[in-house]
């Protein structure tokens, strides 16, 4: 008897409603489900029915190659792109697949280390630029020769407050 | 070029050099170009190494670690623990990637999938240029392909393509004269050929098969009497006859859950122990009904959320070094990963193992990884245990382990974080002005 009573008044937690799923689908309660009984009629379908959406989800939204998209995160005292709203500690949503063209924020690795800098490659110059103009860092240029990775291209990149 | 049927099909096996170790680079810069090797559970023996490693020592394979140790410190080089994690991840996204390529494909193992070509109007070595680059770009994992008439030839390709360096990591055996394939198979031991293992190769050997041209050019009834009928179907590969199919995976996650609410309230681990033992016995038992192999494993344990304690339901999900669907091995895991969540003070009212990942049964897959290494063994003790509780379903015949307090514990004090499954341990930028 006091399993019912707590039943309805208790809110249970989502894993058991779901039986313990792991990793259980969104559950993305639609607007209106089933019919109203109106009556002596079959019923009404909701007016609402027709305009029944799916859930928004962020990963369509900001992951439009998923084998290709990893998940890198601002270092804490990485301060190098806050003018371009990078801001340290900050996720940011990598594109492998993507062709870094000059202009783009890219990941790139140089000497054993992971960075993120705005690409400029102009007549064989390549240069990476940190966008900070209070810190003024100064922009890096390849040498000849010398070996740059890009790991990617920075798509978007998720701020906390 | 000899006359050949018009309908031959083509096939091509795409395989990850390094894969483990390959995993690691990617991750950590600092790792790239350095000689890197991963050790097996327990960190037992070095089960994969980088190319570098391998250019240092070619013997590391399946050799105890701490033989090596002193040595290998010498040599500069960096071991690591497997992070099954990251692996199967990286797994995973390999083969989304190559499903750009040809709707057929056979995950054949965590690091190498057969593809269906046939009827793909392409020049394949071009094609598998591409395949590689695209790979190579998209996830960062180096790869060579082969591609020939049959599966048996496409990995025979596959493994010149990452032997010869002048191949560039793509071969095509399809588009050869049949003179040149000959050449090829003329300075290859019968060892390097799908399912020829070394007692097999003994006896080849004795018989005068001392390279692969000669195993291809065998009277195929001779071998079958010799040996037997799988042989003989790899002599009819070996020659373009294909004899072995795609078989077909689903990309999109499967699982198999057991779990159950228990009797009354439990609070003792090596109770615990023993409900997630029969659990994962009872799911291992469903994959093999289905000819699957799990590639991971969540086990999870809650209270009851009518009591009056706070809800607690820890889960915990992690990688297998390859698929198996051997109950001593996945209970074993379920009852290290039960350990790992387990929490004194609360009482536990259900438990449950998941298996995921699942892929078909891998055939002729020999023993790469150091647990797997009594393979048919194991298989015909799993088929006599299914076949005894299917006799007598209230008397199970069950793990000894389930219940008891065998000390198993992975140590992985060497892993790597998990940079692309956990949100902690995702890569991170440093400021390169403040160094």
């Amino acid at each position: 008897m006091s399993e019912i009573r707590n039943l309805a008044t208790n809110s249970l937690p989502l894993a058991y409603l779901l039986g313990a799923a792991f990793n259980p689908p969104l559950l993305a309660l639609p607007l209106y489900m089933g019919k109203v009984s109106a009556g002596r009629t079959t019923g009404f379908a909701s007016p609402a029915q027709d305009y029944e959406q799916e859930r928004l989800d962020l990963n369509k939204r900001l992951v439009s190659n998923i084998p290709a998209t990893f998940f890198y995160t601002v270092g804490k005292s990485d301060d190098s792109m806050i003018d371009d709203g990078i801001l340290p500690g900050a996720l940011m949503i990598v594109n492998r697949a993507l062709t870094p063209k000059t202009g783009r924020t890219v990941v790139v690795v140089l000497n054993g280390e992971i960075l993120v800098k705005r690409l400029y490659s102009r007549a064989g110059v390549v240069e990476l630029r940190s966008m900070n103009k209070a810190m003024n860092y100064p922009n890096i240029r390849l040498n000849e020769g010398q070996e740059l990775i890009i790991e990617g291209v920075v798509t978007h990149a998720v701020n906390s407050y | 070029m000899q006359s050949i049927p018009t309908k031959q099909k083509i096939f091509a096996l795409a395989d990850v050099n390094s894969m483990y170790a390959s995993c690691e680079q990617i991750f950590n810069p600092k790792l790239r170009d350095k000689p890197v090797v991963v050790l097996s559970n327990n960190d037992g023996c070095v089960i994969a190494q980088s190319k570098e490693a391998k250019a240092l020592l070619e013997i590391y394979m399946c050799r105890p670690w701490f033989e090596l140790k002193e040595e290998a410190a010498k040599l500069g080089v960096i071991a690591l623990s497997s992070n099954y994690e990251l692996y199967a991840d990286m797994s995973n996204r390999f083969v989304q990637v190559l499903s750009q390529f040809t709707p057929r494909i056979e995950v054949y193992s965590i690091d190498e999938s057969f593809l269906e070509m046939t009827g793909i109007n392409k020049d394949l070595t071009v094609y598998g240029q591409e395949i590689k680059n695209t790979v190579k770009q998209w996830i960062g994992l180096p790869i060579c392909v082969g591609f020939g008439h049959s599966k048996t030839l496409a990995k025979l390709a596959n493994h010149i393509a990452k032997k010869q360096v002048n191949f560039n990591g793509v071969c095509d055996l399809s588009s050869m004269t049949e003179n040149e394939v000959d050449t090829l198979m003329e300075k290859l031991s019968v060892s390097k050929v799908w399912g020829v293992g070394r007692k097999m190769e003994e006896k080849l050997n004795r018989l005068g098969i001392n390279n692969v041209l000669r195993l291809k050019r065998a009277d195929p009834k001779r071998i079958r009497d010799e040996f037997n009928v799988v042989l003989e179907r790899t002599v009819k590969e070996l020659n373009g006859d294909s004899h072995l199919e795609i078989e077909e995976t689903f990309l999109e996650a499967k699982q198999i859950m057991s779990s159950r609410s228990f009797g009354k309230r439990i609070d003792a681990l090596n109770e615990l122990e023993e409900a997630v033992s029969y659990h994962a016995s009872n799911a291992c038992e469903r994959l093999r009904q289905q000819n699957l192999f799990a590639n991971a494993i969540t086990v999870f344990i809650q209270n009851s959320p009518f009591d009056k304690a706070p809800y607690h339901g820890p889960i915990y999900t992690f990688g297998l070094p390859s698929p198996t669907n051997n109950t001593m091995q996945i209970a074993k895991a379920a009852i290290w990963a039960v350990r790992k969540i387990f929490k004194a003070g609360i009482y536990f009212q259900k438990a449950g193992v998941m298996l995921s990942e699942l892929v078909p049964q891998a055939g002729q897959q020999m023993d790469i990884f150091g647990y797997n290494s009594d393979n048919e063994k194991s298989q015909l003790l799993m088929k006599t245990m299914d076949e005894i509780n299917k006799k007598f379903p209230n008397n199970r015949f069950k793990l000894a382990s389930e219940g008891t307090k065998k000390t198993w514990v992975m140590n992985r004090d060497l892993k790597s974080p998990n940079y692309t499954t956990d949100w902690k341990d995702l890569p991170t930028t440093i400021n390169h002005s403040r160094l």
